[in-house]
């Protein structure tokens, strides 16, 4: 009982780094916010070990380990300090609505989920529920803010919700298919990485204001 | 190693070797000559396929060509065969044109065999986990194609494309993962993706859970296939990359990413869910449609025009497959067949008339029918094989599709009719006003025009043509059966 209840908590400790996210305007702050959300959920995974061990959930945590919590911080970390992104990104509209509009999301998330509550059970349901609830506030983040690391860094947050889902209904993938997941999120982040580089000696700035020629003409 | 592994070897040896190969003009022979060596073996396993009538399987179960995949397997590396060959034409005149570094080109080379190669895997995958993978793959690799120019432009371009493929992939991998709780308490554990097992249980999987699961996976592929409110993407892409990926992402990508979709709806027709499923395909394939149909009217750019005209076929097939009686499912497939080869030959003609006056702006590219005749009629035929007129295969395919709408419900024909002249005026009006107009300001760019680069689009026209008066039915039927076979 008490170990559901660390899990519960666990999980409400990364929404609610996904919350601070959202309301966050400095970059290294972000990325802060971002190194810890993996290292709660590197815990939550470990806790996932008690509950039942077996060598394919042995693998398929070590490559999670190994590349979102070493990898991926790691390379980030770098991107941020070499970029100097030392500067304030504030939302779109003011933070209070922002929130406002994230505490509704949370909710919709837990109407969608308490409609098949008969099929994933109780325990899970809450779980579910507060993942879906991050992924929509991943999508949140990238809508409101103008520069383009915030929109990377929510792409990575919805990464992040997929692992907490998946560990939390299935106890992850088959291993094969999870190696290939971290694999291709290291190189998608590798090509934003290049992106974002060549758009900043492109532009000189990662505003997203550059990145809007294209608009329909009429 | 049975065919179907030999299928992925020269894909394979193309993305080893392909980086190292320092001549231009060899590597594009080189890339060649493997397409034609994959076109070849995916002809042998569709012969193998139709003839045996059931799945082949390699590896243990992971990879799978049943008759519906290699119908598109050959599609794909038909396609990637005739593009390839463009390519070398198209190549060589944009060195003349904008002097790229020859980097460009070996990097070019390499990313043309890895995109086209995850979209094989897409195809040929039995596990729905590999098969996002490779949608995943696919989509990172066309966007560094995208970015090729390096320009503002394309920069945007392949920056806007990246993220909401993201976003979108991301929401496909919440409904696979959604999937695979549905199933992992009937199925041990690897089992919970595969695709052949799923379709063997799909009666004891709980409707509601793959009705949610599909909402998501719908939202995500539906992402890369172009559907409305999330295909802003579609139009810069195909607008900013080379033509040859021009080509390649409206036949091909939209086409695998509507594979993906096609496959799980396959499994939802087994359950109480079919209907959602069905609702879903049918009212996104109209709204596709109309926005396409509006949108095409006002577009300045001639790839753009061509790029909308893609959404608005997507929109055509997936009210073909969200029907889904046999009518609809020969519409459907042919049309997939047909869109794929005339969009092609009509991004390449627009990609040659490009390299010939060196803009876009479908304004500037006037007198095209006294300038270069044989573009100048390359482009209106294929536009009118786009648009379904009777000598073209799809005339065909839409005549059967508006047979297959008034069987379900003849209201639903209004929109359909509608959309259909719309998009017909505004493609027609626009690319007449290229062919049949006088100019005495606009010159062209002199350089020696080969007439290489001209085959791939008679080939598809002749083809398109030929499938008009004769309709491979030998090619589609079988696909029909099995798809009737599964309900």
């Amino acid at each position: 009982m008490i170990s559901q209840q660390i899990t519960l908590l666990l999980i409400s400790l990364i929404l609610m780094t996904s919350f601070l996210m959202l309301m966050q305007s400095r970059i290294f702050n972000l990325v802060k916010l971002l190194i810890w959300q993996n290292i709660l959920l590197a815990i939550y995974l470990t806790l996932q070990l008690f509950y039942a061990v077996s060598l394919e959930l042995i693998i398929s945590l070590s490559i999670t380990f190994l590349v979102k919590i070493i990898l991926l911080p790691w390379l980030l970390w770098r991107l941020v300090s070499y970029l100097h992104l030392s500067g304030r990104i504030d939302p779109l509209i003011n933070k209070p609505l922002l929130m406002f509009t994230g505490i509704l999301l949370t909710a919709f998330a837990f109407i969608i989920s308490y409609q098949i509550k008969a099929l994933i059970g109780d325990q899970a349901v809450i779980s579910f529920s507060l993942s879906l609830a991050n992924t929509l506030l991943a999508v949140l983040l990238i809508m409101f803010r103008k520069k383009a690391i915030s929109q990377v860094i929510g792409l990575l947050v919805i990464e992040n919700s997929m692992f907490l889902l998946s560990i939390t209904l299935t106890n992850g993938f088959p291993w094969v298919v999870e190696l290939g997941i971290g694999f291709d999120i290291l190189i998608g982040f590798m090509i934003f990485a290049l992106f974002l580089i060549r758009i900043r000696t492109t532009h000189g700035s990662l505003e997203m204001r550059h990145l809007e020629k294209l608009k329909e003409t009429v | 190693m049975n065919w179907l592994g030999l299928l992925m070897l020269p894909s394979i040896i193309a993305i080893l070797s392909l980086p190292w190969i320092k001549n231009r003009e060899i590597a594009a022979r080189w890339s060649f000559i493997l397409t034609v060596v994959s076109f070849l073996i995916a002809l042998r396993l569709i012969i193998l396929v139709y003839s045996v009538g059931h799945a082949v399987l390699y590896a243990n179960q992971w990879f799978m060509c049943d008759t519906f995949g290699s119908f598109y397997v050959l599609l794909n590396t038909f396609i990637t065969m005739t593009t390839a060959f463009y390519a070398m034409g198209y190549l060589k005149n944009e060195y003349d044109r904008s002097q790229f570094h020859p980097l460009t080109y070996r990097f070019y080379h390499t990313f043309y065999h890895l995109f086209t190669f995850s979209m094989l895997l897409v195809l040929i995958s039995n596990n729905l986990g590999v098969m996002w993978i490779a949608m995943e793959l696919a989509t990172i690799s066309s966007v560094v194609l995208v970015a090729l120019y390096q320009t503002t432009e394309a920069l945007e371009a392949a920056w806007k494309y990246l993220i909401l493929c993201g976003v979108g992939l991301g929401l496909a991998l919440l409904g696979t993962i959604i999937f695979y709780f549905a199933s992992h308490h009937s199925l041990v554990s690897y089992q919970g993706l595969q695709w052949t097992a799923l379709l063997k249980i799909a009666s004891q999987l709980p409707p509601k859970l793959l009705e949610i699961s599909f909402v998501f996976i719908f939202v995500g592929y539906g992402t890369k296939a172009g559907f409305f409110p999330l295909h802003s993407w579609l139009p810069d892409a195909h607008a900013e990359g080379p033509t040859p990926i021009s080509a390649l992402l409206s036949g091909l990508l939209l086409n695998v990413a509507l594979f993906a979709i096609i496959r799980f709806k396959l499994i939802l027709d087994q359950t109480a869910a079919h209907h959602f499923a069905q609702i879903l395909l049918i009212l996104f394939g109209f709204m596709n449609l109309l926005y396409a149909a509006f949108s095409l009217l006002r577009q300045h750019n001639i790839k753009r025009l061509f790029a909308y005209s893609s959404i608005e076929h997507m929109g055509l097939i997936s009210i073909a497959f969200g029907i889904g009686t046999p009518l609809a499912y020969l519409a459907g497939l042919f049309h997939v067949l047909l869109h794929a080869l005339s969009k092609t030959a009509a991004f390449f003609t627009a990609g040659n008339l490009i390299q010939v006056f060196h803009t876009q702006v479908i304004k500037r590219l006037r007198a095209a029918g006294v300038m270069t005749p044989l573009l100048a009629w390359l482009l209106l035929l294929s536009s009118l094989a786009l648009l379904g007129l009777p000598p073209f295969g799809l005339f065909i395919s839409e005549m059967l599709l508006l047979f297959a709408v008034v069987q379900v419900n003849y209201w639903l024909v209004i929109p359909l009719i509608i959309g259909l002249s719309l998009a017909f005026l505004a493609i027609f009006m626009k690319i007449q006003a290229i062919v049949f107009s006088h100019s005495s300001e606009i010159k062209t760019h002199n350089f020696s025009f080969k007439h290489v680069s001209n085959w791939p689009i008679l080939l598809h026209l002749g083809l398109v043509t030929l499938a008009g008066l004769w309709v491979p039915l030998f090619l589609l039927m079988p696909v029909i059966m099995f798809f009737m076979g599964k309900i």
